[in-house]
């Protein structure tokens, strides 16, 4: 990360210190709202500490370490990572997130092999990996190789899904 | 510790089975190739590689892991040397002298000297770790709980205050730690808490997917958007790696070699005692070295091209990797990312770091200092017979990387326990590791604080009704916790004072906007490059 110093006028709430500590703080905020007013949290355990005692120091260090970032002479700084984090950047990394979970999906069921292919050559592609036939086969080289590691330390994953006899 | 023979002679017989030494070679191997590909570091390597340890007994995964962060640490000075683009941050005061040695034709002089500093310097701090770890344990054991609460508020206060440029980021970053450490039962009573109503948060946030989320599925959605932003192109390094192979290229004497000691003994001084330190790790420790370095040595005008530089630089970073083990086993304590995954990997196995771990593991202790020690050799042989075929490690596209370690984290965490919901924890992890780093917040501060919670909440309860629910007696029960909490305050307000790390992280900006400018000009020089996902095209 690299901070940038800036004027305030040049540079909006959102890229700087400042706007970030009022985001995170703000999460936090809730999430302390949430424990306290949880069911347990008051709850007195037998060696007579509260339930919620420590994840509420958690949370409350959470949000004075974010007021310490509004405040601190480091709030004005660009951060300059937030420049180039645009609309379609962020639906990138989402969209990478979600290809993930995607995967974890298709590998129950149509197995580890398929899923592995479909995954990696789509993850290829979207790369820049050129062209598609290229991508098709990194993707099975690259699905193999990690399948011929895991095997080898142990760990065998299920090359086909259950129904079609692969071990789930 | 009583040397225990009977120990030490299963230690041996473990370690030196072939599976062993095959485990140590490959994580050597991996590791040497993790820490020459930019973008990989070593951090990520290791939590990549960690689902692998599942199967293997301590001694393998310990092999496998130690080689692996050994490798890594001295593989990041290849692509530094090679391309001016340090494989990790822990290589980037290599730069300096590397990539005009590379320039000059030095290339392989410079990665020679890179190879024999780095291991001098880790066997030399190899062996202070040996004789440290256990003298401190001795002392750990005296430790009461109010002691051990204080000692890991220390920790993770210097960990906090010295992981970033910003105090504030990194104090977040170990609250944030703080918080999840929380998550789903209390560690005394095992009750249910903090679990938003989801079930299999009853177990709380699983380690093995939360390392993996922050460590290296963050760190590839970052590079992606790299990738996805600009295509960096590696240069027209082809023709200038090719020479280093020139059975006519310039090798490193002896004599050259020798006249490294002062810049070695540096390194491995200045390595030695920041490594031991918990929070600031192998960067610092090589631009420390290599700035402590420069100014006892004017007349040797290194930042100009010369071996000198490199030694100490590279000497600086591996003399980290044994002493950054030493809170860790004799406190229990991680005081580093990569101490902390090689915590995880030890509790994975059964074996809690803990101060009294080497009365109840000593084989394991003496197993982890016998691979310490063979890594090096591991290292050296590795290194000198491979050492320049890495190089071009460094042009592997990143186009093919990032699919590849994303695909390694998501099958990791699902093998680690078989539940879909660690893979699920680990993309959350990713998803939040990725905006902390966008935002500048450090994440080693963040799994360290996470892993000490549960000990934390224990030790402070366990006063508690010592002292009969006495919060400030149960606190400040005896004049070494009084101590250990002013030690904690006091440095927590130099380092902000002092501005240590700001500095650095000003060095290394300078450095890197010197670097940026010098590539921008080659490549402007040299017009018609070639992308590297061209390669691919072909």
């Amino acid at each position: 990360m690299t901070d940038r110093n800036q004027s305030d006028r040049e540079l909006p709430l959102y890229r700087t210190n400042r706007g970030v500590g009022l985001l995170v703080g703000g999460i936090f905020v809730l999430l302390l709202l949430y424990i306290m007013l949880g069911a347990d949290s008051f709850r007195v355990l037998r060696d007579g500490f509260y339930l919620g005692t420590f994840p509420m120091i958690g949370a409350g260090a959470c949000i004075i370490c974010s007021a310490v970032m509004v405040f601190d002479r480091f709030r004005n700084r660009e951060i300059e990572e937030l420049g180039d984090l645009t609309g379609k950047g962020l639906v990138f990394v989402t969209a990478s997130v979600a290809a993930g979970f995607i995967f974890i999906q298709l590998i129950h069921y149509i197995g580890f092999g398929a899923a592995g292919v479909v995954y990696l050559s789509t993850m290829l592609f979207v790369s820049g990996v050129r062209p598609v036939r290229n991508a098709l086969m990194f993707a099975v080289g690259m699905t193999f190789g990690v399948y011929a590691l895991f095997t080898i330390v142990g760990v065998p994953l299920a090359l086909v899904p259950e129904w079609a006899g692969g071990g789930g | 510790m009583v040397f225990d023979a009977f120990a030490f002679q299963e230690a041996l017989a473990l370690v030196l089975r072939p599976e062993t030494l095959m485990w140590l070679a490959l994580g050597v191997t991996l590791g040497v190739g993790v820490g020459a590909m930019p973008g990989l570091t070593t951090s990520t390597g290791l939590a990549l590689f960690l689902p692998l340890t599942f199967g293997m007994d301590t001694a393998n995964a310990l092999g496998l892991l130690i080689g692996l962060y050994k490798g890594s640490i001295w593989g990041g000075s290849i692509s530094a040397i090679s391309f001016a683009t340090p494989g990790a941050p822990d290589s980037a005061a290599t730069v300096y002298d590397g990539y005009k040695l590379m320039e000059k034709g030095k290339g392989k002089k410079a990665i020679l000297v890179a190879l024999y500093s780095s291991v001098t310097s880790d066997f030399l701090s190899d062996v202070v770790t040996i004789i440290a770890a256990p003298l401190l344990a001795i002392v750990a054991l005296k430790f009461g709980p109010s002691e051990k609460f204080w000692l890991m508020v220390l920790a993770v206060a210097l960990l906090g205050a010295l992981s970033g440029a910003h105090l504030a980021k990194g104090m977040l970053s170990a609250a944030i730690g703080l918080f999840i450490g929380t998550v789903g039962t209390d560690p005394v009573a095992y009750v249910e808490r903090v679990t938003f109503g989801i079930w299999w948060l009853n177990e709380g946030v699983q380690l093995v997917p939360l390392i993996i989320g922050i460590f290296a599925m963050s760190r590839m959605l970052e590079e992606s958007l790299k990738l996805f932003i600009e295509r960096k192109s590696m240069g027209d390094m082809q023709e200038r790696i090719k020479a280093m192979f020139n059975k006519g290229s310039e090798g490193l004497t002896f004599a050259e070699f020798r006249s490294c000691w002062k810049e070695m003994v540096i390194g491995f001084g200045c390595g030695t005692i920041i490594g031991a330190l918990p929070g600031l790790g192998a960067t610092v420790a090589a631009f420390v070295s290599y700035s402590v370095a420069k100014q006892v040595s004017p007349e040797k005008k290194i930042g100009t091209g010369r071996i000198e530089g490199i030694a100490a630089a590279e000497a600086g970073n591996n003399a980290t990797v044994g002493p950054t083990l030493i809170p860790l086993l004799a406190f229990g304590i991680p005081g580093s990312s990569a101490a902390a995954l090689i915590g995880a990997a030890l509790t994975l196995q059964g074996a809690d770091p803990n101060p009294r771990f080497f009365s109840l593991y000593p084989e394991i202790v003496y197993s982890l200092f016998m691979i310490l020690m063979l890594g090096n050799a591991f290292n050296l042989v590795i290194g000198r017979v491979f050492g320049l075929l890495y190089a071009r490690l460094g042009q592997l596209p990143r186009e093919m990387l990032i699919p590849l370690v994303m695909m390694m984290a998501i099958v990791g965490s699902f093998v680690y326990r078989g539940e879909f919901t660690d893979v699920y924890v680990m993309l959350f992890f990713g998803f939040v590791g990725f905006f902390l780093r966008i935002f500048g917040v450090p994440e080693a501060p963040l799994v360290v604080t996470y892993m000490v919670t549960p000990l934390m909440e224990q030790n402070i309860r366990r006063a508690l009704l010592i002292e009969q629910g006495s919060l400030f007696h149960a606190l400040f029960t005896s004049p070494l916790a009084i101590c250990l909490a002013l030690a904690a305050v006091i440095l927590t307000y130099l380092s902000a004072k002092l501005q240590v790390m700001e500095r650095i992280a000003h060095i290394e900006e300078q450095d890197a906007k010197e670097r940026n400018s010098a590539q921008e000009a080659r490549a402007t020089a040299g017009g018609n490059q070639r992308r590297p996902s061209d390669h691919i095209d072909e």
